[in-house]
């Protein structure tokens, strides 16, 4: 959607600086002007609830997102089975659950094993012969919308289309100051989801491996030059991106209390939007951009009916991409 | 289900497809002809298609209406016999998946298998969508067993081809409204919070309860309608306890509810004794509902004679047929709409879809001697001699009108008393 411009920055200097500079500052007024229509539409415990419940919603969506940008920026690949593989890693946690007995905590880290492992085996089969074959990116869109398909239906042909439950529970809830509440799952969900996305940024800034992954998702052609072995960092991606996804399934599944084999589809679009938001490509940016997506989505119950809060989250995205067509942290922070 | 048996079905939907091939080559000509007065002549090869929701959304009333539908398909072959009336019928089955993309695919693919007669769909999005894109345009009858939404009615001014056996909406929402007093101690100054899934059914039963609640001089929050897939439900339920309503109106499928309900109880405010619910339910708290949500919610759906020697007759007929052993809701509506088919073919002396729409009413409409299932042979007998009946169904009497809808039916009001759907008494409603 929006082209990356490493290159504008490069060679001329000033201009993106006072670009960005000017975004930062209409974007800040922008917040501004929608923190007070908030809370002279809802008043102040209820725009704290809907955060409270943006910011679950928003931790989901950001570690769904992450993978699926990096995998982006790598591979040019525009992942639309990745929604599935949230739904994988919840129904892995659910057979090694319920059909083998683990306590929640190991099935959970059986189920993200298992979606880094499905991501990389997609890898191996599909995407690197594909790669070697010089697939267009119409053929990889189609066999990315047909694996969705095939994971998907496959988890219903194993698991039963009828909707299943997590052993979590989903109807106690804790009494936060100031009147707010949340659901003892969705306070966990949201603590561990927001753990993992910070140690997500340690690890993409401070070690080597982060580094690449990065180098690579932002140019490839210069990672290669530079030295990165791109085949092993390719894995490296994909199994980080179905650990993310994994996790994102399992998290979301509890948090919602009830899910079906199409549980990852319905927010597969809510990741994508994340994800362009931020930029595409760009890891923190899908990160931000998720949590956005969240709480914008969240915040819209306040002025709008509840029913139409995803296509609220998508008009923010379209208003965001006029003002910054290069998303959060697309364009001149390439370099 | 053996291999042999699917194949020999699949023979037979192929001889009812060639059937039905000379049938519509031959009757070019138009209608006048169809009449047979002279009484049962004619060969008359049936094929219904049934439209199952065997997944998705409601997905626990599929196997009940398959088995439902298969019996009254063998009650007719038997009575059909007795008759000595040359009627074979045939069913033929779709998953619809509880979606109308896939409704409308599914009744496709029973059209293509020879079906002119449809049962289904489920859900009233479903049946509109089916109504709409494959009944309408292609003149095939389709009697719905399951959808109440209100907008159904207007649908049967195009073409004439759409039926219920089931009560529609505004039945049931004036008996909830008037639950909902009893309950409160009438309806003066109470404000009660409504709301439901975004969908033909919530928009028509939120409504109408809306509608019918006022009049009795209550208040309302509401209708609230939601996305059904939503990726969270706190704001909804946020919304819903809004206010420390009186009562809470939630009309919704069960697998939205599973999450709605567990939204709700994280409020903190919401008991499910203040609960009130509409439209066929499961007849045990589904697994993944938390029970809380749901366990002391009072509901009205459309209901069926619940005593007297028809019941016991169709019980005793469900408990020796093959199939699911659980009854759900639906299942005697469904078994009627078979039947209906069937009568209508007769009643026509065709097997051609408009021939069939125009001959449905008529049978289970008052005048003439009124014959249950159990008279299903006289009924075929003398509808095949061109003389008019009035059918009786087992989920009442039916009595369609110029609407295709139900004129007078019963409503059910029902609880969830320790996870289990309880017919507490039966109302009957309608002029």
């Amino acid at each position: 959607m929006t082209g990356r411009q490493p290159a504008v920055s490069v060679g001329r200097p000033g201009l993106p600086a006072r670009r960005g500079a000017l975004a930062r500052h209409r974007g800040a007024a922008a917040a501004v002007a929608a923190a007070a229509a908030l809370l002279a539409a809802g008043g102040l415990v209820d725009v704290a609830q809907a955060t409270v419940n943006g910011l679950t919603a928003g931790a989901i969506f950001a570690l769904g997102a992450v993978g699926l940008s990096l995998v982006y920026g790598s591979l040019r690949l525009i992942n639309f089975a990745h929604g599935d593989f949230l739904t994988f890693g919840a129904y892995a946690a659910l057979l090694a659950n319920a059909g083998l007995g683990l306590p929640l905590v190991a099935a959970a880290l059986v189920a993200l094993a298992a979606t880094a492992l499905l991501g990389v085996g997609m890898e191996l089969a599909m995407w690197r012969p594909m790669r070697a074959r010089g697939a267009g990116a119409l053929q990889l869109i189609l066999m990315a919308i047909g694996l969705a398909f095939v994971v998907r239906y496959a988890i219903a042909f194993v698991a039963g289309p009828e909707p299943r439950r997590l052993g979590v529970d989903v109807t106690s809830s804790y009494d936060l100051p100031g009147g707010l509440r949340i659901g003892q799952t969705e306070l966990w969900v949201t603590v561990i989801a927001f753990a993992v996305l910070a140690a997500v940024v340690v690890l993409l800034r401070s070690s080597s491996l982060g580094k690449q992954m990065r180098a690579l998702s932002d140019d490839v052609d210069l990672a290669e030059t530079t030295g990165v072995d791109t085949g092993r960092v390719i894995i490296v991606i994909w199994a980080f991106a179905g650990v993310l996804a994994g996790l994102a399934g399992v998290l979301y599944a509890s948090a919602l209390g009830s899910f079906d084999p199409n549980v990852g589809f319905i927010i597969l679009l809510s990741l994508f939007a994340a994800v362009i938001l931020g930029g595409m490509g760009s890891a923190y940016g899908a990160l931000l951009g998720g949590v956005t997506i969240g709480l914008v989505q969240e915040w819209s119950t306040l002025f709008i009916d509840v029913r139409w809060k995803l296509v609220v989250g998508f008009a923010v995205l379209v208003a965001v991409l006029t003002l910054r067509p290069e998303g959060f942290f697309g364009g001149e922070r390439r370099l | 289900m053996s291999m042999g048996n699917r194949a020999g079905r699949t023979l037979a939907a192929a001889a009812a497809v060639a059937a039905l091939g000379t049938a519509a080559t031959g009757c070019g000509g138009d209608d006048g002809g169809s009449a047979g007065e002279g009484g049962g002549g004619a060969s008359l090869e049936l094929t219904v298609g049934v439209l199952l929701p065997m997944t998705g959304t409601s997905s626990a009333f599929g196997p009940p209406l398959e088995k439902a539908t298969k019996m009254a398909v063998k009650q007719i072959n038997d009575a059909a016999g007795k008759a000595g009336v040359d009627l074979r019928v045939e069913v033929v089955t779709a998953d619809n998946e509880s979606e109308p993309v896939a409704s409308v695919a599914a009744a496709r693919k029973l059209v293509t298998e020879g079906a002119s007669c449809i049962v289904g769909s489920s859900s009233s999005a479903t049946t509109i969508a089916v109504a709409q894109s494959v009944a309408i345009p292609q003149g095939i009858p389709m009697i719905t067993p399951m959808s109440t939404a209100a907008s159904i009615s207007d649908l049967h001014a195009n073409g004439g081809v759409t039926f219920r056996t089931i009560p529609a909406d505004p039945m049931q929402a004036e008996v909830l409204a008037d639950v909902i007093a009893e309950r409160l101690d009438g309806a003066e100054g109470k404000t009660i919070s409504i709301a439901g899934r975004d969908d033909a059914f919530g928009q028509g039963l939120t409504s109408e309860i809306k509608r019918n609640w006022e009049e009795l001089g209550g208040q309302a929050t509401g209708p609230l309608l939601y996305d059904p897939n939503a990726s969270s439900y706190n704001d909804v339920a946020g919304q819903i306890v809004d206010g420390d309503p009186a009562a809470y109106v939630i009309i919704d499928l069960p697998q939205t509810y599973a999450k709605v309900g567990a939204a709700l109880l994280r409020t903190g405010k919401f008991s499910a004794d203040d609960l009130f619910i509409a439209g066929g339910q499961p007849a045990t708290i589904p697994e993944d509902t938390p029970p809380e949500a749901l366990n002391g919610a009072v509901g009205a759906s459309p209901g069926f004679p619940t005593d007297g020697p028809l019941v016991e007759a169709f019980d005793a007929l469900w408990d020796r047929s093959p199939g699911v052993e659980q009854q759900q809701p639906y299942m005697q509506n469904g078994f009627d709409a078979a039947m209906l088919c069937a009568l209508g073919a007769v009643a026509a002396q065709s097997t051609d879809g408009r021939a069939i729409a125009e001959e449905l009413i008529a049978p289970s409409a008052p005048g003439g001697p009124e014959y249950s299932y159990q008279e299903l042979d006289q009924a075929i007998a003398d509808l095949g001699a061109g003389e008019d009946v009035d059918f009786q169904g087992v989920s009442g009497p039916l009595d369609l009108d110029d609407n295709g809808d139900i004129q007078a039916g019963y409503v059910n009001v029902y609880r969830y008393i320790d996870g289990k759907l309880t017919v507490e008494r039966q109302v009957q409603a309608g002029d």
